[in-house]
């Protein structure tokens, strides 16, 4: 029998194979101004840790405020109706374990609240600024080691697959659990959906 | 007071040094070559959540440590807790045919003993390790025994995969599972669980140290390179290596438990090579190492059209087995375990920020339903199979490994059946042919057994059926390199039974 495709052990401790994602595209063929490109695409490190890691410390309130703008616009954009009021404070602490514990996130969520600022100049607020911030196109080659690229992989993307979860976005599918959500003890009717056997 | 050298902190040294301390009058020093590491700690568990860090990576094998027929790396942990830190927690026992392999098929060896001399074991085992399961499933007998929690409910993908099991005939049943019912909150990050509520030995052992901490030393980073004897008989102790200053050091004991997990016990053994024992300790008939057995695994996919009630994977980890192919009828094949469920194509924050809007997400969801089928099969030993001591030292102090493997052809043949079987099941279901995807690994370090194998007599193994290595008086291994056969079943709770045996075993010897 031929191995169609590649999967280690650990994957299938769940048993999950993950396809490519098809669907079409809100925000196709953005690209960024001219006057933002030679900031956003500034090459910085392809390191797969986070910069200058051992340096900790707190995000402000203010600084705070400005990336959950983040949560904000997906939770309109993409319809998942969860309160965010509550998740604002876990998403708070949450983001202070990792920028007061190494390895360190407080300078790519530094660079990324100035890359929020440069590119909202261009724009009437902080929300619309998201667009081009998420899914610009942009095509080159070391993208992911420049200030734009790390800051959609170390901060925005996290920040997203926190949010998913934790501020029960999932919910708006039907779904009454998800990996990451604390849905309560499995011998509690309402932590999953019984098959009815 | 008798003094104890425990040699690697994993689910087996951690349930043997929980029981010795238990039921005797002893003091116990651990020594583990790998690192600390701190259970249900959130920021780690928020690395592992968000993906952002593999957390495990600095405590796999060194890559020189590798064989491309039974990978190691991404298998075994070596690290505080060793490889329960991220292992599965499926804790099905075994059966009792499994403990006569030889005699009903000519392959592999027999236990020394049966089914029914380690069933009272499994029971104390399915306590410490806080299994959920059906206690009400006879198959294989339990006796009476209760788990400590009950099996969770199938959930409504499993109920997908059991309209086509029943329709096809095949029995299923509740899976058991190391998932502590009062700890758990169903988060299914099971890899790294925020509230120790799977079993793993670093968290077993944390409470260990607080329960016993003037009878318990634990050694972190100190590989123990040689078991140091006076005479044939007895060990006397071992030697280590400090990590930290790379100078060597001996410790004395009065009696040396090896649990370094199946490749690195029988390495040990051979590496602790003396005048005695001039091909290493307990290894005069030539059994140590060999014999290596691991789990093939089996594998298929597939998509079934439409999901008009929004099915998702809400449970993150199995809640249904079948053992229906793990039967005597199918030993002299290859017997086979196996689970299925249902996933999503992508996850939800994948699509966000692969900007896939709203309504192509919902359209997806709506469409269809991933279903996926995964089986573990029994390996019988190939006359190649086995490990051997390489030359070099690897960064973590230890000998490198030289493997040898080769496929029985039995096992070649039956996992192709068996695989059959998850595209039978799938089709059943539902699922499109032409989504349908298989495969299969071929064993790896994951469920590696029999490198020490047990014995009536030295002419026929490593260890005797108290787990003591024959020739000796007070050196034992107990690990999966100890199984005769593996069965198909995983391995944790047979190895966590037999270390239940033999510290009452030890007790009682006293
Ligand atoms: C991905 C994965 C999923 C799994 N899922 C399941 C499952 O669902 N069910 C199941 O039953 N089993 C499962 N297993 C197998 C299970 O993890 C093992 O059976 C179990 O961990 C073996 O325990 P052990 O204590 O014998 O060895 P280990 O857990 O490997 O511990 C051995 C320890 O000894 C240390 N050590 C080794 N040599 C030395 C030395 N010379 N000096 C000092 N220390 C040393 C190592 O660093 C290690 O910490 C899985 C394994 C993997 C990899
Ligand atoms: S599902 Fe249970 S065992 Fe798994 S991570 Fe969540 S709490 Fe832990």
């Amino acid at each position: 029998m031929g191995n169609k495709f590649q999967i280690d052990r650990r994957q299938l401790v769940k048993l999950g194979f993950s396809a490519g994602v098809l669907a079409s595209l809100p925000y196709a063929g953005i690209s960024l101004a001219d006057d933002e490109s030679d900031e956003l695409l500034q090459f910085v490190s392809d390191s797969d840790s986070p910069i200058e890691n051992s340096q900790t410390g707190t995000l402000s309130q203010r600084e705070f405020q400005t990336l959950f703008t983040l949560c904000e616009y997906v939770n309109d954009v993409w319809q998942f109706d969860a309160n965010l009021t509550q998740y604002g404070k876990l998403l708070r602490a949450d983001l202070e374990l990792k920028t007061t514990r190494r390895p360190s996130y407080l300078v790519e969520y530094r660079n990324a609240l100035e890359l929020i600022e440069l590119v909202a100049r261009n724009t009437d607020s902080v929300e619309q600024a998201w667009p081009t911030l998420l899914f610009s196109d942009v095509a080159a080659a070391n993208f992911g080691a420049t200030r734009l690229g790390r800051a959609r992989r170390f901060v925005f993307s996290e920040i997203i697959a926190h949010q998913i979860p934790i501020s029960g976005a999932f919910r708006s599918f039907g779904l009454v659990n998800y990996r990451g959500f604390f849905g309560g003890p499995y011998a509690s009717p309402v932590s999953y959906r019984r098959g009815a056997i | 007071m008798k003094s104890i050298i425990i040699i690697g902190s994993g689910v087996a040294g951690t349930v043997l040094a929980r029981q010795l301390l238990a039921s005797g009058d002893v003091e116990v020093t651990m020594f583990e070559v790998g690192p600390e590491f701190t259970p249900a700690d959130r920021r780690i568990w928020l690395d592992h959540m968000l993906g952002s860090d593999d957390i495990y990576a600095p405590f796999i094998d060194d890559p020189r440590t590798e064989n491309e027929n039974f990978g190691l790396r991404r298998s075994r942990l070596l690290m505080k807790g060793g490889t329960t830190n991220h292992w599965g927690g499926l804790t099905p026992r075994f059966k009792p045919e499994d403990f006569e392999l030889n005699s009903r098929t000519g392959f592999g060896a027999d236990w020394p003993f049966g089914y029914d001399e380690l069933a009272p074991y499994y029971a104390k085992a399915e306590v410490l390790l806080g299994i959920t399961g059906d206690s009400d499933n006879d198959d294989p007998p339990r006796y009476g025994a209760k788990f400590p929690f009950p099996h969770t409910d199938f959930t409504q993908g499993d109920k997908v995969v059991i309209d086509a099991l029943e329709s096809l005939d095949i029995s299923y049943g509740h899976m058991s599972i190391a998932r502590n019912g009062t700890r758990c909150i169903t988060t299914g990050t099971c890899d790294y669980c925020p509230v120790n509520a799977r079993y793993t030995a670093v968290y077993d052992l944390q409470q260990l140290q607080v329960e016993y901490s003037d009878l318990l030393t634990l050694k972190t980073e100190s590989p123990v390179t040689k078991i140091l004897m006076d005479g044939k008989t007895r060990t006397r102790g071992i030697e280590f290596m400090d990590l930290n200053t790379g100078i060597g050091h001996s410790a004395d004991a009065d009696a040396v438990f090896v649990c370094g997990g199946t490749i690195e016990s029988c390495k040990l053994l051979l590496a602790s090579a003396d005048k005695d024992w001039p091909d290493g300790i307990g290894n005069d008939s030539g059994h140590v190492g060999r014999h290596l057995i691991g789990h093939p695994v089996m594998f298929a996919a597939g998509i079934r059209p439409g999901n008009p009630d929004g099915i998702g994977e809400e449970l993150g980890f199995d809640s249904l087995i079948s053992r229906h192919f793990d039967t005597p009828a199918y030993q002299h094949k290859g017997k086979m375990w196996f689970s299925g469920g249902v996933s999503a194509n992508a996850s939800i924050e994948e699509q966000v920020i692969s900007n896939v809007s709203r309504t192509a997400m919902n359209a997806a969801f709506s469409s269809g339903l991933r279903m996926s089928m995964g089986g573990e099969m029994e390996q019988f030993e190939h006359p190649d199979n086995r490990v051997s001591l390489g030359k070099e030292r690897t960064s973590q102090g230890l000998l490198t490994t030289n493997i040898q493997v080769g496929v029985h052809d039995v096992n070649l043949q039956t996992r192709q059946e068996h695989v059959d079987t998850f595209v039978r099941i799938l089709k059943t279901a539902g699922c499109r042919d032409a989504s349908i995807e298989t495969g299969a690994l071929n064993p790896d370090g994951a469920h590696a057994s029999a490198t020490c194998r047990m014995s009536r007599s030295d002419t026929d193994g490593v260890v005797d059926p108290n787990l003591q290595v024959h020739g000796t008086d007070n050196l034992y291994v107990c690990s999966n390199a100890v199984f005769p056969s593996i069965a198909a079943a995983n391995p944790t709770l047979t190895v966590s039974a037999l270390a239940v045996r033999l510290a009452t075993h030890f007790a009682a010897a006293d």
